[in-house]
């Protein structure tokens, strides 16, 4: 679904990332994690070419993206959900979800509507469908982009550092809804800090540091039995907490 | 020693006058905000001419004085062939000099939506005119509603400038109606009351249509 070959960035003099393989299969949820400033975010954002790269190869469901070849198709193919939820403050909840599929997919108001209203009620929103961005808490937001990314039926969904702008109390209700969205079957590529959802949800982690993939596997593997004496260095400093 | 009457029994003329002030700043503003959101896309082209064609555009108008902008246009150019009457060359003239300072403003707005905002867009597949069309314009505008309609408040004042090249505004038929009965006081008074009248009535409404335009839970 995803295949990522050497991908190089710089940001300026900063050599982010170093030559990343990362290969996701369909139906596969893949968490990565570690420090910041490892690159993670950045890799995540180079697959919907948010983040440009310089050398190597992105294909996602058969497209070239390295080669800006339909960049807009793939983009309406895959979902993106932000730290900072970025929902549109002068649109109401039910706006923002059908903006995209009335503008992209040119679906008919009465059809994106009906759906829009039934992906706020998957992610516990339906009472809020008239409510704005501003009179939302940061979890409602976070549950209403994650409804506006759904809304264009993905093929997968990104998530990037999610909940890590939220108050601890409304983390739970974020994470339920991404727990619920990988038992569905979704292909969703997460980073994040929380390595509860990691053990729990992942089909795979992807441990990332200093611009490469360190050490990859089945999250039991990678938090009982790290190899990589990076990883193990890691994951002590954040499980300690 | 005053006599308050002088225009009111002229109030005809001046009336006729406000109509022609309210249709020269309507339309000028008008044009201008068109003029002020073509400059502004221009500013922030990533073609350097038309980013230049646009800075030279907005500080030659805003560092020369709106009286001389005047002149030019109706008296400058019919010597190279270009001929408007009074009132096309004011409106002209106020829209050009108006378009400049809301190529900034609007300029100010759209810089004034964050990257984040402009992201989701595009990782939603929209395409570029429509991250601006429904994304960053309606937001800017949001941001920039003030200044816009203090934008507004300016050109319908500047318009009594036009009396200089004879247009029959507000201010050039209070002019006329100075040189018949040499009432200056009266005349000029009742007129400045006049525009102080207009122009609060002006941003009294477009403040209250501005809180309908964008209530406030829309606010970020």
């Amino acid at each position: 679904m995803i295949e990522m070959k050497q991908v190089q960035k710089h940001f300026g003099s900063l050599h982010v990332l170093k030559g990343v393989d990362l290969h996701v299969r369909p139906g596969e949820v893949v968490v990565i994690i570690g420090p910041s400033g490892s690159g993670k975010s950045t890799l995540l954002r180079t697959i919907n070419y948010l983040e440009p790269i310089e050398k190597g190869e992105i294909w996602v469901d058969g497209t070239p993206v390295h080669q800006h070849k339909d960049l807009r198709q793939v983009r309406s193919k895959v979902g993106m959900v932000f730290q900072q939820f970025n929902l549109f403050p002068h649109l109401n909840a039910l706006q923002n979800v059908v903006l995209a599929p009335t503008l992209v997919l040119k679906k008919s108001r009465e059809e994106a509507d009906e759906k829009g209203r039934a992906l706020l009620t998957k992610v516990g929103l339906e009472q809020k469908a008239e409510a704005y961005p501003g009179q939302l808490s940061g979890g409602q937001q976070q549950r209403v982009a994650i409804a506006r990314a759904l809304a264009m039926d993905p093929k997968i969904m990104l998530f990037d550092e999610a909940t890590s702008a939220l108050d601890p109390e409304l983390v739970g209700e974020v994470l339920a809804v991404m727990r619920q969205l990988a038992s569905d079957g979704m292909t969703m590529v997460v980073v994040t800090h929380e390595m509860g959802f990691a053990r729990e949800a992942a089909d795979r982690v992807v441990f990332m540091d200093e611009g490469v993939i360190m050490e990859e596997g089945a999250p039991d593997d990678i938090f009982s039995n790290p190899q990589n004496p990076r990883t193990k260095q890691f994951l002590r400093r954040v499980l300690e907490k | 020693m005053f006599d308050w009457g002088a225009p009111i029994r002229n109030l005809d003329l001046l009336m006729q006058g406000l109509v022609v002030t309210l249709q020269v700043a309507t339309l000028s503003f008008v044009f201008a905000f068109a003029l002020g959101l073509v400059g502004a896309l221009a500013r922030r082209s990533h073609f350097w001419p038309l980013r230049f064609v646009a800075t030279v555009y907005v500080e030659v108008i805003r560092n020369t004085p709106v009286l001389l902008q005047i002149f030019v246009i109706f008296f400058g150019l019919p010597s190279v062939g270009i001929r408007f009457d009074a009132v096309t060359a004011g409106i002209i003239a106020l829209s050009v000099n108006s378009g400049a300072y809301l190529t900034e403003i609007i300029r100010a707005g759209i810089q004034s939506i964050s990257r984040g905002q402009i992201e989701a867009a595009i990782a939603l597949g929209l395409t570029p005119a429509q991250i601006f069309g429904r994304v960053v314009f309606p937001q800017a505008l949001r941001n920039i509603y003030p200044p816009v309609v203090n934008q507004f408040i300016m050109v319908l004042l500047g318009s009594s400038l036009l009396s200089a090249i004879a247009v029959p505004d507000l201010t050039g038929n209070a002019l006329v109606v100075n040189s018949r009965t040499y009432r200056t006081v009266e005349v000029f008074t009742f007129v400045t009351l006049v525009y102080a009248g207009l122009t609060l009535t002006a941003s009294g409404l477009l403040n209250l249509l501005g809180r309908l335009l964008f209530p406030r839970a829309t606010a970020r």
